[in-house]
């Protein structure tokens, strides 16, 4: 017996296993199952993609809109604070002046 | 009806369009993917996991090949998936099934050792297919269990038909030198 002989037996063997008669159904339950059996080539309704966008827009107005509350709450009191101008004046602690 | 009638009716959601395109090729698909794994079970396994792909993939194909030759590449690409991830627990099989063999050999009379020479030889070869280099054994597989000639098989790997005549040619040398043992028995 040749080698090939080997191998076409070996490969006919396998070839007489069937598929299970089954299988299609079995695939159509798992599909079902997976709930995707209609919307193929669906895509998602127009309104859904402007809500989104629309959501999206908003935050970031929001984010703005908070984001310049913020800036207008600060004070600049630390500012005065620091600034020498605003200190008191040692001069006045001096009795020089006042004798 | 043709693959094209059936695609649109699938598409447009028809249920026994898809029954009818499953029936028409999972036999084909089977025998692919038994060319790779070499059991009835995973390669139901693989056909049901292919069919589940096509579906969920039909929308994007382009029609620019064959249904047929579309199918046969998510068939390799499956099958070749499902070995990776099976490696580990092949070993453990194939390690068990040697000991078994082992343990039987020694009360087994004289035609249950013929037996299992049989099987012995189907193991080497199963074993020679499986350490073929990926591009010759897909050119092997596609060429001996479904009997494509070799433009299908160039169309189906995206190659020339030289290049597969190649695959073939040095497919047949590997499993030559693996298998010269057998012969010689």
């Amino acid at each position: 017996m040749k080698l090939e002989d080997y191998i076409d037996d070996f490969i006919r063997k396998e070839k007489q296993q069937q598929v299970n008669p089954y299988l299609a159904t079995r695939v159509l339950a798992k599909l079902d199952e997976t709930e995707t059996i209609v919307p193929i080539r669906k895509k998602a309704p127009v309104w859904q993609s402007l809500a989104v966008a629309a959501s999206l827009a908003l935050i970031v107005v929001m984010r703005i809109e908070i984001g310049s509350m913020a800036k207008m709450s600060q004070n600049n009191y630390a500012s005065l604070n620091i600034n020498d101008a605003q200190l008191e004046n040692l001069n006045l602690y001096k009795f020089d002046d006042y004798e | 009806m043709t693959d094209e009638q059936l695609i649109e009716k699938i598409l447009s959601g028809d249920r026994d369009a898809f029954r009818l395109l499953m029936e028409k090729y999972q036999q084909q698909v089977f025998y692919v993917a038994m060319g790779f794994v070499h059991s009835r079970e995973d390669a139901e396994d693989i056909t049901r996991d292919v069919f589940i792909r096509v579906f969920h993939s039909l929308s994007s194909f382009k029609e620019k090949s064959l249904f047929s030759t579309w199918l046969y590449r998510i068939t390799m690409n499956t099958s070749i998936n499902h070995i990776n991830k099976n490696k580990r627990r092949n070993f453990f099989t194939e390690a068990g099934d040697s000991l078994i063999n082992l343990f039987n050999r020694s009360n087994e009379e004289r035609d249950a050792h013929e037996q299992l020479e049989a099987t012995e030889i189907e193991k080497t070869i199963q074993k020679a297919i499986d350490e073929l280099p990926i591009k010759q054994r897909k050119a092997f597989i596609l060429s001996k269990y479904e009997e494509l000639s070799q433009r299908e098989i160039a169309e189906i790997m995206e190659t020339t038909e030289g290049a597969v005549e190649q695959l073939l040619v040095r497919a047949r040398k590997n499993l030559q030198n693996k298998l010269a043992h057998i012969v010689g028995k």
